[in-house]
């Protein structure tokens, strides 16, 4: 899939401190609390984009975006043909590739995701368009099989020894 | 009527006025027997993405890997490969279909399999080409929930499905959004062709409805 491997032409490679990222306007509303940089409707970026700050997304990006530890949104206007890693990712426009996000992941009700998502926590909207898979929680497996067990038995509402009656 | 109304009683309109919640008593089974087995979830959903299923999982404290399919797309390329053509597709041509819009990892074992009323919109023999396809990738504690028709004649509406919570499910009118309306099958021709579930316990709801819980 495109952007599992390496940008073909490192030359068009961006930073995210590069001259095409400019301040937010106020439309783009994610990423408000903090400042963040942002990719305008009319610029077109293929390559790597890395940075330490919030990125907002409102043009077009192929390659790959990595904020380990930001926030990372895509507005309706976006377009990306990446792999996104990123803390939080908020998605409302296009997206094909993966995702990953170290704290969650939203597809808003704009969005359209063709790839796969890696995060704790996921959220899909109503009207969100989505195809591939979620891997929620991965940090977690480890738990004792009898632990999970007993918290997901308690929220069907059953205990393991009426279940078997109602199965039997 | 529909089935819907007739269960007026247990129904909670939601916020949008065309979504209903309705009361089931096989989907905390299927739920139940999956998590109870293994730590780590598996879910297929063959409904293709909805935000309450994925709202579900969310809130469960075990990993999931939740995978949506896009049998919309596997309808609409079968039905389309069928109208190009002079002959209907091999078997072999709808199995390799299948494996396309499923895209399943090799080594991926299902817990849970969210049918919903998917099966109804394949012929038989696109049946046995999605139980071939799904048959690698379950083991003795997959559980699948879905639903039949008792009285197959009378047909079976089309809506988009998704989990609300442990024993209740969303239920929207597809409308406009189903291209290709499901053709309802009895038990016994799901039996006969989706082999690779058997059908373990069914609920009749209202109308004919049936809700199923499917076994190895």
């Amino acid at each position: 899939m495109f952007g599992k491997d390496k940008p073909a032409n490192d030359s068009q490679t961006n930073e995210s401190r590069s001259s095409s990222v400019k301040a937010p306007s106020s439309a783009s509303n994610s990423i408000n609390s903090r400042s963040a940089a942002m990719i305008g409707q009319s610029i077109n970026i293929k390559g790597t984009i890395t940075g330490k700050e919030n990125l907002i997304v409102e043009g077009t990006v192929e390659g790959s975006i990595s904020l380990p530890d930001n926030d990372l949104t895509v507005s309706e206007s976006g377009k990306v043909t990446a792999d996104l890693s990123a803390k939080s990712v908020n998605v409302g426009g296009q997206v094909t590739g993966d995702i990953s996000g170290t704290e969650k992941v939203v597809v808003s009700k704009t969005g359209r995701v063709r790839g796969n998502i890696v995060a704790p926590r996921v959220t899909l909207e109503d009207g969100a368009k989505f195809k591939g898979s979620i891997d929620m929680d991965p940090g977690e497996a480890s738990k004792p099989a009898g632990k999970v067990a007993g918290k997901v038995a308690g929220k069907v509402g059953l205990s393991p020894t009426e279940s078997s009656q109602e199965a039997s | 009527m529909s089935f819907l109304r007739r269960t007026s009683d247990k129904v909670k309109t939601t916020q949008e006025s065309t979504e209903s919640q309705v009361a089931s008593r096989l989907l905390a089974q299927a739920l139940e027997a999956t998590v109870e087995r293994t730590e780590r979830i598996n879910v297929l959903d063959l409904s293709g993405g909805s935000s309450g299923t994925v709202a579900f999982f969310n809130n469960l404290d075990c990993p999931t890997h939740l995978t949506f399919a896009d049998c919309d797309g596997l309808v609409e390329a079968i039905e389309q490969a069928n109208t190009d053509k002079d002959e209907s597709l091999s078997f072999v041509q709808r199995v390799s279909l299948c494996q396309a819009h499923l895209d399943l990892p090799t080594d991926l074992q299902l817990d849970l399999i969210l049918l919903w009323d998917f099966l109804h919109y394949f012929d038989t023999t696109t049946l046995e080409a999605l139980s071939n396809t799904i048959q690698p990738h379950i083991h003795q504690g997959t559980r699948a929930y879905g639903f039949g028709s008792l009285h197959s004649h009378r047909g079976i509406k089309a809506y988009n499905y998704a989990i609300a919570s442990e024993n209740s499910i969303f239920m929207r009118p597809r409308g406009d959004s189903a291209s290709i309306l499901p053709q309802a099958h009895s038990q016994q021709q799901l039996s006969e062709n989706f082999i690779c579930l058997r059908i373990g316990r069914g609920t009749l709801l209202q109308e004919g409805h049936l809700e199923l819980l499917l076994e190895p």
